[in-house]
Formats: structure tokens, sequence, C-alpha cells
């Protein structure tokens, strides 16, 4: 219906009324979406795939090559500490680009990274505001967690997503079918830790709307329900409850509130600013339960990921989301107030010490790295340059009392971080740590086709980097009758090949030796036989 | 303020200026140092004599290998070693990289000798001519693939892009190799095949003819 602003039978457009002028209507509705979109393609998109997987994230790479099951696989087996939803992302990327590699796993990473801030930046626009929002990307985006996302770290954005957001939503609008369907998700990618992390917070914050209702109840049961139905007619029971059970054998997790204010940095000591109620005041009345909300979230989500063992991956996330919207909350509530005196102090002290402390690091540690490695001079310079600037404009917007250039000085020290991680730890750690050379060298000798068979387990990492399917068989005997084209090739330790059984083990013949990262070595050999490459690969052509 | 921000400037020009000069007389870092695998092989450009005798202590190196030509530098290199107790191994090169096997095959003998590793393996400024004997190590023993090796080139500061494959060419193990078999394929360079057999002329006339077959694919066409 058109408004009509003579006769006041309808609220007039926002675009006819007088008191709105038009250009900075414009500019606030496009603010947040660029800040969203440089802040995510910035820390999060460039770069994404480029990290090579380590132990953990290989096995979900080793999943997502192997048909689909309610868990994981690897050697040709199943992985109970792999759930579906966990590589089921991972699972559509490969088939989708047909590559395997690294990538398959970093970017479905990237992509929950973004739809979690997506959702919960919304949520925050919808309850304090644009400013406040676009913050929440940067703090969300800018912190080193999300620059790295590996699971070696102990992240998972993929379970995580589904608990932040079930979370999220609790904080919003309480419980609902859209909870019960993220922790749905939440429980199909990560088991029940993410279900007792919402659990854990639907009871923390002891409100009637927030409290677990049936909404969300149903569907997770039905989740529940369905995924046991479907392990226990796929699989043994044993795998099934090794599942469910290993979460219960790990061990108190004590380094974790010390690990995740540490991937939350730049941002995550600005938290603290919360209980400043200077800070509190400023938050609006219709926005500050669920700012507080998430506050308490990741009190909790620190204190029970410390303490309950096997809480320590989900409650990462939680907390991780919680420090980021607090500190967006109260890094937006110093541009508009007048602070006390220990609020001011802390947030002039935590980003003077930060900024000093990178200075110091960077400007050592980026001399010695541009003098020593020639390949790291660019990056080096540009962060000794950044650096210099960082502490500069700390420097003289803590003495001018000028929060916006604080908060400019932090954004800055996000920057050198991503450049930092992109630049020099990317390259280094797929240099001198990643296992994909030394996987690529075992699998270049066999055609894609031919399974890599083993006698014990080796690193996921090199197994996923062979990128060939590597099956495990308890005893050399069974080598001839494995399934798939013949001959068989089997991966062996050099000691393993010198004792070989001739006499009652099938024959084998070396095809290539190798030495691993330290010397030790490894012999790819395969059964007698004829084998052609010419005839792998035009059998390979007649089944495409 | 204004001359705390001209003395910072002064003192950041005087602090580059220096690192610059010790850099350049090879006496701030070790140049272009790495580690290629612990204890069994690392590589650099010139090192100065003081730095030689560290790597030689740090690293329980046992044979150093300069791939320079013969002339003053690798003669005082050489009686440092000497003095040392570490073995020392001339294998003069061109500067682009470009060796003969049997110069990077002695350095895989010295790597596979544990009486002689680790081996510090070194030229002028630890580029073309160590990044192709790291080459040849990766190919040979750790059996890399050439992108792997060329990655590893590009980090060391190697951009030509050359060498990895000049490298490859001289290793023994290659997957696969017979995919490109016949390697001749020029028509003319095979050997002869056997000529067809003629085809005989036949008798159409004088063919048995199979009564039953015949009305039996009738029957099937209808």
């Amino acid at each position: 219906m058109s408004a009509d602003t003579t006769l006041g039978l309808g609220r007039p457009a926002a675009r006819l009324r007088v008191d709105h002028v038009g250009h900075a209507w414009d500019l606030q509705r496009l603010a947040l979406p660029a800040v969203f979109v440089a802040a995510a393609v910035g820390f999060v998109i460039i770069g994404g795939g480029n990290l090579d997987l380590g132990p953990d994230e290989a096995k979900i790479g080793l999943s997502a090559v192997e048909p689909i099951g309610p868990f994981g696989q690897s050697l040709g087996g199943w992985e109970p500490s792999i759930w579906v939803g966990a590589y089921l992302p991972s699972k559509l990327w490969y088939l989708a680009s047909g590559m395997w590699e690294s990538a398959i796993v970093r970017w479905p990473a990237v992509i929950a990274a973004i739809v979690t801030a997506l959702i919960v930046v919304r949520t925050v626009r919808t309850k304090a505001g644009v400013r406040m929002a676009s913050l929440c990307a940067v703090t969300w985006f800018g912190s080193i967690a999300m620059m790295d996302r590996s699971g070696d770290a102990g992240l998972d954005l993929i379970a995580g997503m589904g608990t932040i957001l079930a979370v999220n939503r609790l904080l919003a609008g309480g419980a609902s079918w859209t909870v019960g369907l993220f922790a749905s998700w939440a429980f199909l990618a990560g088991g029940w830790p993410p279900l007792a992390m919402i659990g854990l917070t639907s009871i923390l914050l002891g409100r009637s709307g927030a409290s677990i209702n049936y909404k969300v109840i149903i569907p997770v049961v039905l989740t529940v329900v369905g995924w046991s139905a479907w392990a226990l007619a796929t699989t043994r029971a044993e795998v099934w409850a090794a599942a469910l059970t290993l979460p219960l054998t790990k061990s108190s997790a004590w380094m974790m509130a010390a690990t995740v204010l540490g991937l939350g940095l730049p941002w995550s000591p600005f938290a603290a600013l919360a209980f400043s109620p200077s800070i509190r005041d400023q938050w609006k009345p219709e926005g500050r339960a669920y700012l507080v909300g998430w506050g308490q979230v990741a009190i909790a989500s620190l204190i029970a990921g410390t303490v309950i063992p096997g809480f320590a991956t989900a409650a990462t996330m939680t907390a991780l989301a919680g420090l980021s919207v607090v500190a967006a909350a109260s890094l937006d509530a110093t541009l508009q107030a007048t602070l006390t005196t220990k609020a001011r102090v802390w947030l002039a002290f935590a980003a003077i010490t930060l900024a000093v402390l990178w200075t110091v690091f960077a400007v050592v540690w980026g001399v010695q790295l541009a003098l020593n490695i020639a390949y790291y001079r660019a990056i080096s310079i540009t962060l000794i340059a950044l650096a210099i600037g960082l502490v500069t404009i700390v420097a003289a917007s803590s003495w001018l009392g000028d929060r916006r250039g604080q908060i400019a000085s932090l954004i800055l020290l996000a920057v050198s971080f991503k450049l930092a991680h992109f630049g020099h730890h990317v390259p280094e750690w797929n240099y001198r740590h990643s296992q994909a050379p030394w996987g690529r060298a075992i699998g270049q000798w066999l055609p894609r086709s031919y399974p890599v068979h083993v006698l014990h387990a080796w690193p996921t990492d090199l197994v996923f980097a062979i990128e060939r399917p590597v099956r495990h068989i308890v005893d050399p005997r069974l080598l001839p009758d494995r399934p798939g084209p013949s001959p068989k090739f089997i991966l062996l330790l050099a000691s393993e090949f010198e004792h070989w059984q001739t006499d009652k083990w099938p024959k084998i013949v070396p095809v290539a030796r190798f030495q691993d990262e330290v010397g030790e070595g490894r012999v790819l050999a395969r059964t007698e036989g004829e084998f052609s490459w010419r005839k792998a690969a035009t059998e390979a052509a007649a089944e495409d | 303020m204004r001359y705390v921000i001209v003395a910072a400037c002064l003192l950041a020009a005087a602090t580059a200026g220096w690192l610059s000069w010790e850099t350049s007389h090879n006496r701030l870092v070790w140049d272009h140092f790495d580690v290629v695998k612990p204890g069994i092989l690392y590589r650099s450009g010139q090192l100065n004599r003081n730095q030689l005798i560290d790597a030689v202590g740090r690293f329980g190196i046992k044979t150093v290998v300069n791939f320079q030509i013969e002339g003053p530098g690798v003669a005082f290199e050489r009686s440092t070693a000497k003095s040392l107790g570490v073995d020392f191994v001339n294998l003069p090169m061109p500067g682009d990289g470009f060796g003969d096997e049997a110069q990077f095959r002695e350095v895989l003998k010295a790597c596979d000798d544990p009486a002689r590793r680790p081996v510090l393996i070194h030229c002028a400024r630890g580029t073309c001519r160590t990044g192709a004997a790291v080459a040849f190590y990766r190919y040979e023993r750790d059996g890399w693939t050439i992108a792997d090796v060329n990655r590893e080139m590009r980090r060391q500061s190697y951009s030509d892009g050359w060498i990895a494959g000049y490298v490859l060419a001289m290793t023994k193990g290659r997957p696969p190799k017979d995919i490109f078999e016949p390697k001749v394929t020029r028509e003319a360079y095979l050997p002869a095949a056997p000529a067809p057999e003629p085809i005989k002329e036949v008798d159409i006339e004088h063919l048995p003819i199979v009564e039953s077959a015949t009305s039996e694919r009738n029957t099937h066409v209808r």
C-alpha cells in the first residue's frame, strides 16, 4: 500500500520523509555489509585454503573421499571421532571439485565461519545497532582463531557453527524449532558435547524464554535416534558406542582458557571491559540481556571447557563467540561513554601492551627473518613498518584519549596478525611440519585407483597426502586377495621390508624407497606380476 | 616532539644502514642457512670463519661441501675445516647450478655415510648450486615430486624455475615411465609390421547352404 502523506492514512515511506537524509541513510545501510565483506575477505577468505592439514583434520579429509556413513573412515575402517556432519561439507566440496587436497577441509571451515558470523552479526545489529554489529564482524573475523581455523589449534568451525547459532538463537529469541535444528546439526557434526554446551547455556541463563522445551528437544531426539539407527544398521554397536564415549576418554584441558584468550587476540582482552558498569550502561536496554548472556556463556564455556573432560572443543567455539560479541559491545560502548577510571586505564593499558609487545616482537623477529630468509623479506619489512605505525597510533591516541584511534590501532594489529599468518606461518608450517610433500612422494608411484595397503596405522596427514585410498590389513597373507586392481601395493617401513618373510608371505618387489623427514626409511612395494602404467591408464579411461 | 621524530628517523636510518653493511659483509647472519634434514643435511651461503666454527659446534657438522670454483676463499675454508677436524669436499660447478650428476652424487654419498654426516653444503649465496644439490637429494632420497622441489627452491630465493627440471633428468627412479612407451613414435622408426595377408577370393557360388540356419534367421526377422 502506498503511503499518503497528506491525509495521514498510513505511515509514510522513509524515502518521502523530510527528517530522513537520503545519503546518510544509504551510507549507514551500506556500512555494515561493506565492513562484513571487507573483514571476511581480508581476514578469512584470502589464503583460506592454503594451510596443509594436520593429523586431526586429515581424518576429515580422508573421510570425505570415502563413501558416506554415520562416521568418518580412515585406512579402510570406521573413525568414530569423525561424525557425519563433520566431514559431509568436505565430501560435498570433494564431489564438486574432484580435487584431493587440503582445500576440501579448509574451504568448508571458511564458509562455516562466514555463515556463523552472518547470523550472529545480524542478531547483534537487531539488538544493539549497526556500529556494534560492524565491530562484531571485525572482532570475529579479525581474531587469530578465524585466521587460522585449524583443528590442531582446537577449533571446529563445522560443529561450532551449530553450537554458536543455537546459543545465539537461545539468547536472542528463546527456545524454538530453529534452536532445535541448529542443535541437531551440532550433534551430527560434533556428538553430544555441543548439546551439553547448549543445555548448559540454557541452565545458566535461567530465563523462562531460554529454557529448553519440546521445540528444541524433539528435533534433537529425532536426530539422535535417526543417526543411532543408521549407525547401528550400518556398523557394529561397538563403533556407535565408541563414538559416544570417546569424549569421556579425554582429560581436562587445563590450558583451554589461556588458549582461547590467545586465539581471541587482539580482541579478547577488551571483553573484560564489560565488567565496568560504565560500559554496560551504554548498551541498549533491548539488547542488554543478549549481550550479558553472551558474556555469561563465554565465562561458563571457559570454566566448563577447562574442567569437564571432552568439552574443550565445543566450549572453545562458544567461548570465542562470546568474547567476540562482548568485546565488540564493550569497544562500541567506549565510543559513546564517559568511562570510569578503571575502564579507561584497562582500555589504554591493554591496547598499549598489545601494541608494544607486538612491535618489539615484529621488529626483532622481522629483522632476523628479513636478513636470514629472503623469501620472507617483503612480509618482514611490511610487518615492521606496520608495527612502527601501530605503536605510533596507539601512543598518540592514548595520549589524546582518542578511543577511535585506539580501536583503529587494534584493527591495524589484527591486519598485522593476518599478514604474519598468511605470509609466514602458513608457508613455514607447510614447509617444516606438513606431511604433504612426503605423502605426494609416495602417491606418485601408483595410479589413482590403486589402493595402498599398510600393516599398521600411519600418520593420517601422511596418508591423506598420498592421495590414494589407503587400506589397513591385519595380516600380510591377505594382500593378494584384497579387492581392487592387481598388483597390490603395500607401504612398509624399511625394517618391515627387510624382514618380509618371503617363504610364508606373498612375494613382493620394491617399487620405490623413500626417507622420511628424519631420515628413516620407507619402502613402497607391490606383489609380483606385471604392472604397466599404460595398462592402468587405459583401464581407468575405460572405467570413466 | 619534532626533535623526537627527527631523532627517531635518524636512529632508524642508522640502524638500517648498519644492518645492511653487516649483512653485506656476512657478519650478522648465517647467509641462507637452513636445515634440510636434521642430523643429515644442512645448507647455507658462504659462511665466514666464525660462523663455520659455530655451525660445526652447534650441529656437529662432519663434512663441508663447497660448490665454488677453487680460489683463495675455498683454500681458506679448506684450512679452516682441517683445523676443525671436518672433512672438506670441493665440487666446483657453474654459478647457475648446472652441475654434473657425478658431483651431485658425491653429496649423496656423504649424506648416506653415517661417519661423514651431518653434511653442510654451500655455495656463494646458497641459492642455485646449493639448491640444485638439495633438489637432487630430495628426488633421490625423499622421492619428492618436482612441484614440491620447485616450491622449496622458490622458498630459498631461487626464482628462475629450471633447475628442478634439470636435476630431475639426472635421477634414477621416476614414475611413471612406461606410460610414454613406445619411446620413438615416428612410424618410420618403428619395427616393420608384418604385411597383412592378402584376402583370398572366395567363390560364393560354391559355398554350402545351411538350410536350417537361414530359415531360423528369417523367422526371427519376421
